[in-house]
């Protein structure tokens, strides 16, 4: 009999949730705060409150926080280019945003031209010495990027194999039909850079479940929705894959969504697939369904604006120490507008994690700003609840503006607390699912692994 | 706490993307946004156009391109769409990309003045027509232009049924307010820094001498550009030459994202009558849309350091290098931009790629890219180094025709001695081992085995 349990795993930068399915039926649920629960020790527990139940497979979607992109966090990988072209990615980026050191960028000298015809040959001796300074500088994983390697890949093997024989990571670019090398690259860098975060993240998730499921049962869903197994997963794939989840099990296919969630609002159009995404480190090739990062999000700064009136800076804050009514953050945040609020404190992650010094410190901090504001309003109550309200009116017309049908969904731990903003509008729908990334990652699981 | 001037500034931020305006039919810019600084003055002049003369109606879209009433250049479209009875939307996008630079505005292209397209919800198919009959006009304009119409008035249906849903009001008294404040604001950032005045000359390699006098004084900026000479080849639109010298002197202070009638009234603008920021019909207008504006955001921003000792920036080479490749079936023009000048305490930006791929350039045409890197600093000497350029090299796999338009500022200004001098745009020629350069302007075949050089400026340094 074919075992019903499906666990559904999405990790995010702060936050990982977890939804146990019998069937299309939810079991179970858990919402971790990372920074105060490891995710392995988090989901080990999770598993262990249901050890009675045989789970056949596990869905993971796991999202790299961007930043963490940056090889100054990871660790910087080696590059080894055509010739004449080492520069080419440096030159399509802002300087603020390389994706390696000037000492690991290396040339080949090799050329194929666009009819794929060989014009120059690799040279065992130039591989020697690249692979001789490669080692002397400590680098382990290299990239290797050749210009029309996609339509005659010969060299491009001849250097992968050396490379490989003597020890190395390689990373080569997929092969896709995309013509614009830059995106593959960009796309392979980013890949190279963060694949020891990805393996360190997939490493305790095994752990965590390695009494319960096998690692061959554990899938990865990637943005085009599709899952794969470890090896073949590419991280940069499945940065998106949840809100891809969520589009293809929505029970309402002909609304956009608004996920409207404790790290990120988003605002997913199901019907529009769309093949670049558009990065810090700009187009990149990755197929997706398309969503839009509202300008607005749960962790922003409160500050005052150029007319030194209330407002949100642009800059979001994240979780790491978090929103003030946690006890730790130093800046107000959007979020602790809401910290008086019975709904916002019981949302699992952040239950019993409230505290009143914090809370305390959030409205000493708005009353410090309204003093040198050129609002009106000083009293604090007010100041908060006019917040609020502008707060909810930003989600709301940026959801409206840019919906790609006429009608929304919205869904997610906030929606609840959020979703009034849209009373007004007679095409909008709140759908109250507190774990919706993890249900639908594990919907699509049982739908695509076991098929029935 | 007046929230709703922070809504209504995000609404606008939200809904105008790329070159793009709001602007009401009583004449109040509402917002500009845009990378170009010729935007800041020729979008709204092209609103005031169509709403003057062609009495739009709710969802009606007008088109031109016609520098003269409020285009940029002729490779470019501004459709402007009447939102409501009080509300127009102007927005450029480009058609196809070429450079053709001629003696007048009509040997540049198709010409199309304030022409209403889209009326009572009726596509005025014989005037598109008459347009793609044009032998200058590019192919397939008629569905590419009903493209934009579809997608803008999908866009319009979206803002109101936004603007209803959330219960939000934009009344008279809303905007005004807002357009207030951005005039508080622009005054407040200018009254902050220093006051002065200076005088700046910049000469053209074609002859053209632009000289700026500029006069910072209570929170206001008089540029008055008397002692600048009539054109040679080089003719910029009024509306353009404002917009530039908005948007340069926005960028310095701060405020180009509330740009709007409010920020408008913080400068006065002066030129002579015939002088070459005053263009009128049938000059040619590509070199004034391109070189022209690098010229006058040079001496802006001289001038801006010249009075500003703390915040001083060294000269930026803002002039691209546009270079077009043709054969019989394709063409494409390769946008090279150049490095930003360093600055008080960092070094300048250097220049990116935006859109080029070298693989896609290379199966489109019979070319074959020998090397593309940042251009090597021109000033070792300074303490930051001005951002870099860019090179290519690009030899020709069969005989190809080039056109090319670059800089034409290597005269270089009076400096303060701390800067270095930029490094201007340069295009040569190798062929078979003898190296020419080329002159800032042209068109030429190539011959097969013949090497390009391309480079775009480097900005300059500073002790």
């Amino acid at each position: 009999m074919q075992n019903n349990f499906l666990l559904g795993i999405s990790v995010g930068e702060a936050f990982a949730e977890y939804c146990l399915l019998e069937g299309r039926t939810v079991i179970a649920t858990k919402r971790s705060y990372l920074s105060r629960e490891g995710l392995k020790s988090s989901l080990n527990q999770f598993i262990l409150n249901h050890s009675d139940k045989k789970i056949g497979k596990a869905a993971v979607s796991i999202r790299v926080p961007e930043k963490l992109l940056d090889y100054k966090l990871n660790g910087a990988v080696a590059h080894v280019t055509t010739k004449g072209f080492e520069q080419w990615l440096d030159l399509n980026v802002n300087p603020l945003t390389n994706f390696t050191t000037d000492k690991l960028q290396f040339s080949i000298c090799e050329r194929v031209h666009s009819n794929g015809e060989i014009a120059i040959a690799i040279e065992n001796s130039e591989l020697e010495a690249i692979s001789n300074k490669l080692k002397e500088l400590g680098a382990k994983k290299v990239c290797v990027h050749l210009l029309h390697a996609s339509i005659n890949s010969s060299n491009q093997e001849k250097v992968q194999l050396f490379l490989q024989a003597q020890g190395f990571e390689v990373f080569l670019p997929e092969k896709s039909e995309n013509g614009d090398e830059v995106s593959r690259w960009k796309r392979n860098s980013l890949k190279a850079t963060v694949t020891s975060l990805f393996e360190d993240i997939k490493k305790d998730i095994q752990d965590a479940l390695h009494d319960s499921i096998s690692a061959e049962n554990i899938y990865y869903l990637n943005a085009a929705g599709d899952f794969s197994q470890d090896k073949d997963h590419n991280p940069i794939a499945g940065l998106s894959a949840s809100y891809s989840a969520l589009a293809l099990t929505s029970t309402k296919p002909d609304f956009d969504i608004l996920y409207l969630g404790l790290e990120n609002f988003i605002l997913i159009s199901p019907k529009k697939w769309q093949t670049h995404w558009q990065s810090p480190w700009g187009s990149i090739e990755n197929r997706h369904l398309g969503f839009r990062s509202l300008s607005i999000q749960p962790t922003l700064e409160i500050a005052l604006n150029a007319f030194r009136h209330f407002d949100f800076s642009e800059t979001s804050e994240g979780w790491e120490p978090g929103p003030m009514f946690l006890g730790r953050g130093q800046k107000a945040t959007l979020l602790d507008l809401w910290s008086d609020s019975a709904k916002l404190r019981k949302i699992d992650g952040l239950r019993e994690r409230s505290t009143e010094s914090g809370i305390q410190r959030f409205k000493k901090s708005l009353y410090t700003l309204a003093k040198t504001s050129k609002s009106h309003e000083k009293e604090i109550d007010h100041v908060n609840k006019e917040l609020q309200s502008l707060a909810i009116q930003k989600i709301a017309m940026e959801a409206l503006l840019f919906r790609n049908g006429k009608k929304i969904l919205i869904t997610g731990p906030l929606a609840d607390m959020f979703g009034n903003g849209f009373k007004k509008d007679p095409h909008s729908t709140v759908e109250i699912n507190e774990f919706a990334l993890s249900n639908s990652v594990a919907l699509l699981g049982q739908t695509l692994l076991n098929p029935s | 706490m007046s929230y709703r001037i922070q809504l209504f500034h995000s609404l606008l931020n939200n809904f105008l993307d790329g070159e793009s305006a709001l602007v009401t039919i009583e004449g109040d810019v509402l917002a500009v946004r845009g990378k170009n600084p010729a935007t800041y003055g020729t979008l709204t002049t092209a609103a005031k156009n169509a709403g003057t003369y062609l009495k739009l109606q709710e969802g009606d879209i007008a088109i031109l391109n016609d520098p003269f009433s409020g285009g940029s250049t002729l490779d470019e479209m501004t459709f402007i769409m009447a939102i409501s009875e009080d509300l127009l939307w102007v927005r450029r996008k480009a058609i196809a990309k070429s450079i053709k630079a001629g003696k007048s505005v009509e040997e540049e292209g198709v010409r199309i003045p304030p022409t209403p397209l889209l009326q009572n919800g009726k596509f005025n198919a014989i005037i598109l027509n008459a347009i793609q009959s044009h032998p200058a006009c590019p192919p397939h304009f008629g569905d590419w232009i009903q493209a934009e119409f579809s997608s803008m008035s999908a866009m319009s249906r979206k803002l109101i049924e936004t603007i209803e849903g959330i219960g939000f009001e934009i009344t008279g008294e809303l905007i005004e307010e807002y357009l207030h404040l951005s005039k508080e604001l622009a005054h407040q950032l200018i009254s902050e820094k220093a006051s002065g005045e200076t005088r700046v000359d910049v000469i053209l390699d074609s002859g053209e001498l632009l000289r700026l006098k500029i006069d910072i004084h209570e929170g206001k900026i008089a540029l008055d550009f008397g002692g600048t000479t009539p054109s040679t080849i080089i003719n910029l639109t009024e509306s353009a030459a404002f917009g530039t010298c908005f948007h340069t002197i926005s960028q310095f202070y701060g405020f180009t994202e509330y740009a709007n009638s409010g920020s408008f009234a913080s400068l006065q603008v002066t030129k002579p009558s015939g002088c070459w920021l005053m263009a009128k019909y049938p000059a040619s207008t590509l070199k004034g849309m391109t070189v022209g504006i690098a010229a006058l955001q040079l001496a802006i921003e001289l001038a801006l350091s010249h009075i500003h000792s703390k915040r001083e920036k060294a000269p930026s080479c803002h002039s691209p290098l546009l270079v077009q490749f043709q054969t019989e079936f394709a063409s494409t023009v390769i946008e090279l931009k150049s490095g930003d000048g360093a600055s008080a305490h960092q070094n300048g930006t250097c220049a990116q790629n935006e859109k080029l791929s070298i693989e896609n350039l290379e199966r489109e045409f019979p070319v074959k890219v020998i090397q593309a890197l940042h251009r090597s600093h021109g000033d070792k000497k300074s303490k930051f180094t001005g951002g870099r350029g860019l090179v290519f090299q690009i030899q020709a796999l069969k005989d190809i025709d080039v056109t090319w338009l670059s800089d034409l500022t290597k005269h270089k200004p009076r400096m303060i001695k701390k800067y270095s001098d930029f490094i201007p745009c340069e295009i040569s020629l190798d062929s078979r081992g003898e190296m020419k350069i080329l002159q800032s302007q042209g068109t030429q075949r190539i011959n097969k085995g013949e090497i390009l050089n391309l480079s775009s400026g480097s900005g300059g340094g500073l002790d």
